[in-house]
């Protein structure tokens, strides 16, 4: 309590955030009970949580014996697995080979060019990749050229998860190096030097120095993703996929989206929707307890979070 | 260290974001605008008449007379919430508020409008999360009697409090009764089994001005390759191949495709292809033989037209990214020169025809009369040609609605004399002029300075095509420009037997469980299976050992007895 009231300008400061959350993560939270009852447009949303009659768990049972169950959940799991193998490491890299250059003009431009598509709307980025992979786009022209076969690579579900995942890494890899080159700017120039005197080369030091310097952040960003992980960008699974890759590219969110917004069951797709949710708040809770499992560790990410701060404060003069 | 620098001192990239997030603010608000600045002076310049009208109030008028307008004044001021798609003026006008009939309309009857238009190219989506989250309107323009957009039909909808009959408000539309008198198949038609009417829809009575969609092939490759017009699905198969043998389009390869667009993408699909076989596909691929409902792609019509356009797929001669085709996409390939063929609407033929001459002096369009398939007769189940009454375009009142029976009077001006002057035409003096007592459209419609068709013009100002109206011969004709009025004859005089369209039905209750519970899996697994059959990713002799039975599986058979059921209600109407 006394923390409170030497403190009250700062938990104000906080309050409009609690709001915020209230209103947009909580209060939805009790459209939940939709998925267990038969959804009428005779009520609205409010209207049908009281009025409709409690059904069980009809609507999971219904999903969980159709034959899109086995699809979109593959799909979805498989799609995930991928983004965390590819497309997790790939901005680390980047941001040890961009630590690693010396010319600095050189250095700022990969870096505004890299992050750029990041700042691309979503269709316009699909309008480029489905450009790009026709059979008159650069990619099939290169392969024509050499002399290969032409490939309709959206219509073919085997090559789908490698041009979502593909074009996931070229979107954001620049923009969530950020964050890694922040935490390298933390790392205090001393242990360089240091191994620098001890005859170290470029190479042992980024094993050696950068990576383990890294690693409490990489730790971080992981545990969150994997809470993430069934999150999959459904938007551009809708703007790319099509019937004859939906063996590949549906899943439970784009299903969500066919069955819920487009055919309007509303109930039933919320039991999807809850299921998907349910696995993604296991997966967390497994994460964060394994991240509790190793304090020494938190430690170290306090104080790495905590030195990179305090370099750029005392860069930035703030 | 730079890099940081770089990332955070960029007042650009910020500046970018601002932007992004303002942009897709601004992209999810829906326009929602009055059209108080055309309306403002409307009440009082008609506040006159509005003394001898309060006598004649529309509750107590049973037959057509001018003297029940305005239904509102200043006094008595009435504002209606519209929600309609209005994707034809969206490029040009911010709402139907500044159509010139709309404007007439709002003079007349004294009832404004706040019209609400969901982002264009958007339809189905807008309205169910409109109606899932229950923000009704007071009026709602959707395809009331097109299952294909809404599942159940329009009755789950009277029956969930969505929207309300118009039964008891007939009254108030005596010019609309007037019009269901004399058309009694229209009444059938917009009458479900319980003698309920849901919706006034747009009233097409002649073939020919409801037959706007067709096949449409390039004319002048034709020409080139020294082809006649393809008349049967062997010709066609016989044309598209001296296309690439000649190479019409004289680039070298084999790239002259028929085409079509994805299922889901575009409103020109591959299952169109499917009709001069006497087979369709898509989301209500339900069709009548004899007073039996057939599943269409459990049918064997359905694989034999399938096995065709695995032939035209196998050998190049259908375009093998059509699955991606939205419609613009498809247009682009008719100008590139890759497209020689596609199903099409009048519109079509007429609108993307200069854009193709552009990058091809010598280019044509012309309509395919009609196609018959193997069996000598052709099919045609595209649902307008056989709907006196067109379901894709209709109003419905919902129960949000405080003023149902000025809204019934508010839209029957549509059907008195004046209104259809108003939305056939637009305002005299200014878009048409009357010449021999007959009217005849100034050069503010026929030559636009910005070199928009007449068409467009007419949609802009006297849209009566895209409305519940009833349109009328002589009119539709004199609306539509010279080319596209000939598309329309050539395939009105030609329609092959459309006799297998389903009729529009209406479902009961345990038929509408049914439907919600297993129809939508069929759909899905259907798509997929047709795309996969045409590619031959799929052989077709799965067709029976696999697609039909899986179909089964899926609960087909109980689906068709739901259609079944429903259409012997329908025809003891």
């Amino acid at each position: 309590m006394r923390a409170l009231r030497k403190h009250k300008y700062i938990y104000l400061m906080m309050l409009p955030v609690m709001v915020y959350f209230i209103v947009f993560y909580y209060v939805p939270m009790a459209g939940l009970a939709l998925a267990f009852k038969d959804y009428t447009l005779k009520y609205g949303l409010i209207g049908n949580l009281f009025e409709t009659p409690f059904v069980g768990f009809k609507h999971f049972e219904a999903f969980f014996s159709s034959v899109a169950f086995k699809q979109v959940l593959t799909n979805t799991i498989l799609l995930s697995l991928y983004g965390i193998i590819f497309s997790f490491p790939a901005p680390i890299i980047l941001a040890l080979l961009l630590n690693e250059l010396r010319v600095k003009w050189f250095k700022n431009t990969v870096q505004s060019i890299t992050y750029m598509p990041h700042f691309i709307s979503l269709v316009v980025i699909s309008g480029i990749i489905i450009d790009l992979t026709s059979l008159n786009g650069l990619i099939n022209t290169i392969i024509g050229a050499l002399g290969g076969q032409k490939i309709t690579f959206l219509l073919e579900p085997a090559y789908f998860r490698t041009i979502f995942v593909a074009s996931e890494v070229w979107q954001q890899v620049g923009w969530s190096s950020i964050i890694y080159l922040a935490a390298i700017a933390g790392i205090d120039s001393e242990m360089y030097e240091a191994a620098v005197m001890d005859g170290a080369g470029r190479w042992r030091k980024i094993v050696s120095i950068t990576l383990p310097s890294l690693l409490p952040t990489i730790m971080v960003l992981l545990i969150l993703r994997i809470g993430q992980m069934l999150n999959i960008g459904v938007e551009k699974i809708i703007l790319l996929y099509q019937p004859m890759t939906y063996e590949t590219a549906d899943v439970i969110s784009s299903y969500v989206f066919r069955q819920g917004i487009l055919n309007l069951q509303i109930s039933y797709t919320t039991a999807v929707g809850l299921f998907n949710s349910a696995i993604n708040f296991a997966l967390l809770v497994c994460a964060n307890w394994l991240s509790k499992k190793n304090d020494a560790e938190q430690l170290v990410v306090r104080r790495t979070i905590r030195n990179g701060c305090e370099t750029f404060a005392r860069r930035y003069r703030f | 260290m730079a890099s940081i620098s770089a990332a955070f001192k960029k007042k650009s990239t910020w500046g970018t974001i601002l932007l992004a997030t303002a942009v897709s603010v601004t992209g999810c608000s829906t326009k929602n605008e009055t059209s108080a600045t055309n309306g403002a002076s409307a009440p009082a310049s008609t506040a006159p008449a509005s003394t001898a009208a309060g006598t004649n109030s529309p509750q107590a008028s049973a037959q057509p007379q001018e003297g029940m307008y305005p239904i509102a004044n200043a006094d008595k001021p009435i504002t209606l919430k519209v929600w309609t798609a209005a994707d034809p003026i969206l490029k040009y006008f911010k709402n139907y508020g500044e159509v010139l009939a709309f404007q007439e309309m709002e003079k007349a009857t004294g009832v404004k409008i706040e019209w609400i238009h969901p982002s264009a190219g958007q339809l189905q989506e807008p309205f169910n999360l409109m109606i899932a989250s229950r923000d009704l309107p007071d009026v709602i323009l959707y395809p009331w009697g097109n299952s294909q957009f809404l599942a159940g039909g329009a009755d789950k909808y009277v029956k969930d409090g969505v929207i309300i009959p118009l039964n008891e408000y007939m009254k108030n539309a005596p010019d609309y009764a007037k019009v269901l008198e004399s058309y009694p198949e229209i009444k059938k038609r917009v009458t479900n089994d319980q003698g309920e009417m849901d919706y006034i829809s747009l009233m097409q009575p002649d073939l020919t001005m409801r037959t706007y969609n067709g096949f449409m092939i390039r004319q002048d490759w034709l020409d080139k390759a020294g082809m006649p017009m393809p008349r049967s699905t062997d010709d066609l198969y016989k044309t598209l191949k001296a296309f690439q043998d000649k190479d019409v389009n004289g680039n070298g390869k084999k790239d002259e495709y028929i085409s079509a667009t994805g299922m889901d993408k575009g409103i020109l699909g591959i299952e169109k292809l499917l009709y001069p076989f006497g087979a369709t596909a898509g989301n209500d691929a339900f069709i009548q033989r004899d007073g039996k409902v057939v599943y269409s792609p459990a049918d064997p019509a359905f694989k034999e037209g399938v096995a065709y356009l695995n032939k035209l797929y196998k050998e190049g001669l259908l375009d093998p990214e059509y699955m991606l085709n939205d419609n613009t996409k498809l247009q682009q390939k008719y100008t590139n020169g890759t497209v020689s063929a596609s199903y099409s609407s009048a519109g079509r033929v007429a609108s993307w025809a200069p854009g193709i001459q552009a990058a091809d002096a010598n280019a044509a369009l012309a309509p395919i009369p009609s196609l018959t398939g193997p069996d000598g007769k052709g099919y045609w189940f595209e649902g307008n040609t056989a709907n006196i009454t067109n379901p894709g375009v209709s109003l419905a009142i919902t129960t949000a609605n405080k003023h149902p029976a000025e809204t019934m009077a508010w839209w029957n001006w549509v059907f008195t004399q004046a209104g259809k002057m108003a939305f056939n035409y637009g305002k005299e003096g200014v878009t048409y002029e009357m010449v021999d007592g007959k009217p005849k459209f100034t050069d503010m419609i026929t030559k636009d300075p910005q070199g928009r068709t007449q068409n467009e013009m007419l949609t802009l100002t006297a849209p009566a095509a895209g409305l519940p109206t009833l349109n009328d011969l002589e009119a539709t004709k004199l609306q539509k420009s010279e080319v596209e009025w000939k598309a329309f004859q050539t395939w009105g005089d030609n329609m092959p037997d459309n006799s297998g369209i389903m009729s529009p039905v209406t479902f009961n209750e345990q038929e509408m469980d049914v439907m919600t519970a297993k129809k939508p899996a069929i759909d899905d697994y259907q798509k997929q299976m047709l795309d996969k059959f045409i590619t031959g990713r799929v052989s077709l002799d799965k067709w029976e050992t696999e697609f039909v039975p899986q179909l089964k599986k899926l609960g087909i058979d109980e689906v068709t007895a739901a259609y079944q059921s429903a259409l012997e209600r329908y025809n003891q109407r």
